[in-house]
């Protein structure tokens, strides 16, 4: 559709000049629109609001989400048993004395765990009958050392959580499966918002992605911000949406096809998945003896040594049995859409039933591409990917927050005291969200170094204190003067606090970068450099939030000690 | 706001994109799973189209929600698209 644009030197801006339907009719020029006036209004109103309600979950999924790339790494970097430089233990040195602990045939499947990728442990679980129950027993052991540490049923592997609880805090998953199915509702809005802000940007797509103005004022710097980075990340938004809610509502999406398509035969749908049909492996109640584990990898089809699989984790059923099975999962390299499983008889080694390890099923294909995409298992390794998702994922939750922010500037009436009450409440919640969290991430980080690893109840101390603080910091937001003096001293507190996170790693009860370079745990070394450089960019930030820019209407109060802002020219690109 | 939206048009577009596209997007899942198989598609392919385009149907069934002239008329695509989904899925069920 061709409609009128008006020629401008410097394109307009987000939130900064009068936008595209409201710029009238312009003689000469005409510029393909793919939206019509009507159209975008409707699109940019609920891009908006869409952005308001699901703006500050989505900041949260963003931000514990880009630390939870990190996990396996920070769970070791706070707990010095977790650590690895290589594997020295087999799995037979390691598994097979906790193996032997486990009654024959125990009442649910034992899981095996392999030391692969960031992960520098094994790790087992299984269930043992207690009373009228089971009851879970899980250990794990350290790959280089073979120290074992046993792990308290419905505790996490690790003595410190700090990692799990933010990797949870990504998908809401303290509100139980109520909280994944928010996320995954978000993630659904978070694609509408990403098509949406594609539809109205479109149009002035070419120069608004390389268009950004630091040293301008706060507004239209954040402006560009919003827009630049919004559009660097797009694909990545994009991705994460459509991955995240697939993940986040993969029961509620399956469960129906799976009742009707499969008449209610789990089975069947999985067999689907993994391109086999599960032989049968009931347990008899005959006792027979058991391959060791390395004697059960070693067992593999050939076509896995071919393709370079590696084993990840090994599911025993009916351990003990005559009719166990050992059902074996792999990690193909280099490979989005495989997924290696095999299915060997426990007693004997026979190849029951294997897929194919480099080519996945189309359905199982599908998925596995969906999870190596989410987790940033590409890229031919994992480094190079986990560094660019980690910075995007941050770029993608400061669009969010500067979106929210721009609503309430481009809304702002001239005089600041007229800003309206739900405005001034939607810029202190954006910034005690959004800021708090932010400030709240290394305060965990902090606890088992301060209070020891080994120190009693420390989950519960990290559980307390990650939440304890943030709520503190929401309510810090509503008692200030205003939103962006808020905004600026706990960015600062954020950045300090930052710095702090390696300091005291070195100094309390971790250990000091260079000592874990020479060791080679690299992960370490990535989470303190990690650290430096997020508080040394909390710390810009909060001096860029400093008093030259000080925007008294983002909160509207604080007005009288602040003249109104007069407009000023946005200076051409 | 640039949209001169009515406090009925805003709640129905949104009420619709949520609840309308909700239902929508299961019986998309299920209308592929169940129909495309009848086609000659593999049902496991069939699945994988199901589960990997579900999502983006229903984000493009909100922008047309929002896109509709007003709430009611937001309902009635929405309405329409679940009954035609649901014929589809009806139909591949019983043959």
């Amino acid at each position: 559709m061709d409609t009128p644009h008006p020629p401008t030197a410097s394109p307009p801006r987000l939130g900064t000049e009068a936008d595209a339907p409201a710029q009238g009719k312009a003689p000469g020029k005409k510029t393909k629109k793919l939206v019509g006036p009507r159209a975008f209004k409707l699109l940019w109103d609920s891009h908006s609001v869409v952005g308001i309600v699901v703006g500050l979950g989505l900041f949260v999924i963003f931000y514990a989400g880009a630390f939870s790339l990190y996990r396996a790494e920070l769970i070791a970097w706070a707990d010095p048993a977790l650590r690895a430089a290589e594997v020295r233990i087999s799995a037979d040195e390691a598994v097979a004395p906790i193996l032997a602990e486990a009654p024959p045939a125990p009442a649910t499947d034992v899981q095996v765990s392999y030391p692969v990728h960031e992960r520098a442990y094994y790790y087992v679980r299984y269930q043992t009958p207690h009373g009228d129950t089971t009851r879970a027993v899980q250990a794990m052991v350290n790959a280089e050392t073979g120290q074992r540490f046993d792990i308290a049923e419905g505790e996490g592997v690790g003595r410190s959580q700090a990692g799990n609880i933010v990797y949870r805090l990504h998908y809401f998953a303290q509100a139980g499966f109520a909280g994944q199915v928010i996320s995954g509702l978000v993630a659904v809005f978070l694609l509408f918002a990403v098509v949406s802000g594609i539809l109205i940007h479109l149009r002035k797509l070419p120069t608004d992605w390389h268009t950004f103005r630091p040293k301008v004022r706060l507004r239209s710097a954040l402006a560009d911000a919003h827009t630049v980075l919004g559009l660097v990340g797009l694909p990545f938004a994009a991705m994460y949406a459509i991955t995240g809610a697939f993940l986040a509502l993969l029961i509620i999406l399956l469960a129906p096809s799976v009742i009707v398509v499969f008449g209610g035969d789990q089975e069947a749908a999985l067999d689907l998945v993994y391109g086999f049909e599960m032989p049968p492996h009931e347990p008899t109640g005959e006792p027979a003896e058991m391959l060791s584990m390395n004697e059960i990898m070693a067992a593999l089809p050939d076509s896995w040594e071919a393709a370079g699989v590696e084993p990840t984790f090994a599911l025993l059923h009916g351990w003990g049995d005559e009719a166990a099975i050992a059902e074996v999962f792999g990690d193909t390299p280099n490979s989005l859409t495989a997924g290696p499983r095999a299915i060997l008889d426990a007693s004997t080694g026979e190849v029951l039933a294997a897929n194919n390890p480099t080519l996945g099923t189309a359905l199982g294909g599908t998925t596995a591409a969906i999870t190596n995409l989410h987790y940033a298992r590409l890229g031919g390794g994992t480094t190079v990917a986990k560094v660019l998702y980690f910075w995007l994922a941050l770029a993608t939750a400061s669009v969010i927050l500067t979106g929210n922010i721009l609503w309430v500037l481009v809304r702002r009436p001239k005089d600041p005291r007229a800003t309206p009450r739900l405005h001034r409440f939607l810029a202190r919640l954006t910034v005690g969200v959004g800021c708090g969290l932010v400030v709240a991430v290394p305060i965990i980080f902090l606890v088992p170094q301060v209070l020891g690893i080994e120190a009693e109840g420390l989950v519960t101390w990290e559980n307390a204190v990650f939440f304890g603080a943030w709520a503190v910091f929401i309510v810090a937001a509503f008692a200030g003067p205003s939103a962006v003096w808020a905004a600026r001293w706990q960015l600062a507190m954020a950045g300090v606090l930052s710095l702090l996170v390696p300091v005291a790693s070195a100094t309390l009860g971790g250990t000091p970068p260079w000592v874990s370079a020479a060791n080679e745990w690299w992960g370490l070394v990535t989470i303190d450099v990690g650290f430096v450089l997020m508080g040394l960019a909390l710390l810009w930030t909060a001096r860029r939030l400093g008093p030259a820019s000080l925007t008294p209407a983002l909160s509207g109060d604080g007005a009288a000690a602040e003249p109104p802002l007069a407009p000023q020219p946005v200076p051409a690109s | 706001m640039k949209h001169d939206w009515t406090r009925g048009e805003a709640w129905g577009k949104g009420t619709a994109a949520f609840f309308g596209g909700f239902v929508a997007f299961l019986l998309f899942g299920l209308a592929l799973g169940t129909a495309l198989p009848h086609l000659g598609v593999p049902i496991g392919v069939a699945v994988a189209l199901a589960v990997g385009l579900s999502v983006p149907v229903w984000a493009a069934l909100i922008i047309w929600a929002v896109l509709a002239p007003n709430g009611r008329r937001a309902w009635l695509r929405m309405t329409a698209t679940s009954l035609a989904l649901g014929a589809i899925t009806a139909v591949g069920y019983v043959l």
